[in-house]
């Protein structure tokens, strides 16, 4: 049985209502997709556009082959978005003056799309939202980021009105195959900076998180004592953590498929990660993380998926609601 | 140090310092026609505050991530005092969110954009007025100084985790009423937790000289006053110096918050250097 669990949480001193970061996820069959979004704080509107976007993608994933076909699904998709983002604010005449000015200017946020469909997992990425691939509790890969030096800079960002600049670095993508009791953890740039640093210094973090009981008083306790201890930058947080379970008939597919190219649906291909090849070298000798996990309990991580994803959705209904 | 997050539960505070004496009056560069320097720093200071509002708003609300004070002198015999007019009239200080709901008045102007296609089209947009022009009498800064010493003091005690204050002098002659080294080391003595008060000043041109901004010794300038006013101005801190670094100005860890016979495009720079602290400012 999969499950999933999914926080959301406002900067210190905000009203939880206006946490800019957004999350969406929709299930079918043996298929789930994800999408984060990170609403930029200098832009107007932007909790109403990561949530737009979020509710978009979920609902309309696009299936790209390359970096190419995703710039060119999130160029297309502008048009369609920004009509949906205008929408979803007031009208342009019962802005103030400040509300007309910015408003030119759009808003802008980063979006992170992960599909898992039978043992195929695919991500997009713009900007610096993060995906962690885990498997028996050793991190595979960190997607599209994996040095923690590189958070503090601008990230790349989909605007309402120009949606994404035409440079291919601002997009990417990639695949993987995802195993039985994988597990993936998404999280916007201040706990994926956290735990990418914490990682570099030879730490474990993602045992840190999978260890939580997972209910948002805990992950909230969590995140303000990283807070407190200046660990972790004041911003919005968004977190996804999902572990993966299949079907007998997936583990008979993946059993076929161990170790081979995924084959997208269009037939271009996505070489596997190797499992053994971390993204980064060997970490060191433990040190206070490490015993920091001993201590924690990993079996919350056993929530089911039907109460989750009901929740889940009932969280996104107004995205969807838009999207639609 | 400088480093302390800027929200509403802890604002910043820019206290702007306008010299309205009667030689603002004259045009930049010493010029007998021209854009007057009293225009030009209203104007430039209609920009950034429009700029700190813009900063501030997220579409129908602005917040207050600062607070906000003109004070004005010399434009009546020895007088200091807040320039804000209308609704604002005779308060020190005015939160971010109040400023951008009460000016005094709103122009429209036209500015240039780029369309669809990749070319310029110049659309109108609303653009608030909160200062006037004014060159009158003559040029008061110690107590201007000591104006600003009492308004900051009562601010830092009330905001002790703060970002310091950023008090930014503009004028274009010297002192009137004696020397105002003493009193602005007062002023840039008052701190917070997070650090001293900053002090930047501008002097706007009257001569046909060279233009010196951000500069890291006196060696350039060409007087005792322009040499006082490089003393009593504080060096950029950390943040501030990255922005002018990104911005192209051949900035040291020295450099300070100065600029000398700045003509309006300087002036206009160095209040946009001067205030990137509210591109920090966001709550999310």
């Amino acid at each position: 049985m999969s499950t999933l669990y999914q926080f959301r949480m406002e900067k210190r001193g905000n009203d939880p209502d206006e946490c800019e970061d957004s999350i969406a996820h929709s299930a079918h069959d043996n298929s789930h997709v994800f999408a984060m979004s990170d609403g930029a704080g200098e832009a107007v509107f932007s909790r109403e556009w990561s949530t737009i976007l979020t509710g978009y993608v979920v609902n309309n994933p696009p299936d790209p082959n390359t970096t190419e076909d995703f710039l060119e699904w999130l160029q297309t998709s502008t048009t369609e978005l920004h009509a949906l983002w205008v929408a979803a604010i007031p009208p342009f005449e019962a802005l103030p003056w400040h509300g007309k000015a910015k408003f030119r200017r759009g808003s802008s946020a980063t979006l992170l799309l992960v599909k898992i469909e039978n043992s195929m997992m695919q991500a997009c990425a713009v900007g610096d939202s993060c995906l962690f691939h885990i498997r028996d509790a050793e991190l595979l890969k960190a997607f599209p980021i994996d040095d923690c030096e590189e958070f503090g800079t601008r990230p790349y960002l989909i605007n309402t009105q120009s949606g994404v600049s035409g440079d291919l670095a601002s997009v990417a993508i990639w695949g993987a195959n995802m195993q039985e009791n994988d597990m993936i953890i998404l999280a916007t740039d201040a706990l994926s900076a956290w735990l990418l640093c914490r990682y570099r210094d030879g730490g474990r973090p993602w045992e840190i998180i999978l260890g939580l009981d997972q209910n948002d008083a805990t992950f909230r306790e969590w995140i303000e004592s990283l807070r407190d201890e200046k660990e972790i930058r004041n911003d919005d947080v968004a977190l996804v953590i999902f572990k993966n379970s299949l079907s007998t008939k997936n583990k008979e597919d993946l059993d076929e498929d161990k170790n081979a190219i995924i084959n997208s649906p269009t037939g271009v291909d996505f070489q596997l990660e190797s499992p053994s090849l971390p993204i980064v070298p060997p970490l060191g000798e433990a040190n206070l993380v490490e015993s920091e996990v001993e201590q924690v309990s990993t079996s919350g991580v056993e929530k089911y998926v039907a109460d989750a994803e009901q929740a889940f959705l009932e969280d996104n209904h107004d995205a969807k609601e838009m999207a639609q | 140090m400088y480093e302390a997050e800027i929200s509403r539960d802890n604002p910043g505070l820019f206290l702007f310092l306008l010299d309205q004496s009667q030689s603002m009056d004259d045009a930049f560069g010493g010029r007998k026609e021209g854009i007057k320097k009293a225009d030009g720093a209203a104007d430039a200071l209609n920009n950034i505050l429009y700029a700190i509002v813009l900063r501030c708003s997220k579409g129908m609300e602005v917040r207050s991530y600062f607070d906000i004070g003109m004070i004005g002198y010399g434009r009546e015999q020895d007088w200091v005092g807040p320039v804000f007019e209308g609704d604002l009239q005779g308060r020190d200080l005015i939160p971010t969110a109040e400023l951008a709901e009460k000016p005094t008045r709103i122009e429209q102007r036209e500015k240039t954009e780029l369309d669809g296609a990749g070319s310029t089209v110049k659309v109108p947009v609303d653009f608030p007025i909160w200062i006037s022009p004014v060159a009158v009498w003559n040029t008061p800064m110690c107590k201007t100084f000591e104006y600003a010493h009492g308004i900051v003091e009562a601010w830092c005690n009330t905001h002790p985790t703060a970002f310091p204050p950023i008090v930014i002098n503009i004028t274009d002659g010297e002192s009137t009423d004696g020397d105002p080294v003493a009193l602005a080391e007062r002023l840039t003595s008052l701190s917070t937790q997070d650090g001293n008060v900053l002090l930047f000043n501008c002097h706007l041109s009257s001569h046909r000289r060279p233009t010196v901004l951000f500069p890291d010794s006196e060696d350039e300038l060409p007087d005792q006053f322009a040499k006082k006013l490089f003393q009593i101005s504080s060096k950029l801190p950390e943040v501030l110096l990255e922005e002018a670094s990104v911005e192209g100005f051949p900035v040291t860890s020295n450099s300070k918050g100065f600029a000398f016979n700045a003509d309006l495009t300087d002036l206009i720079q160095f209040l946009d250097i001067g205030t990137r602290t509210s591109g920090r400012a966001r709550d999310a």
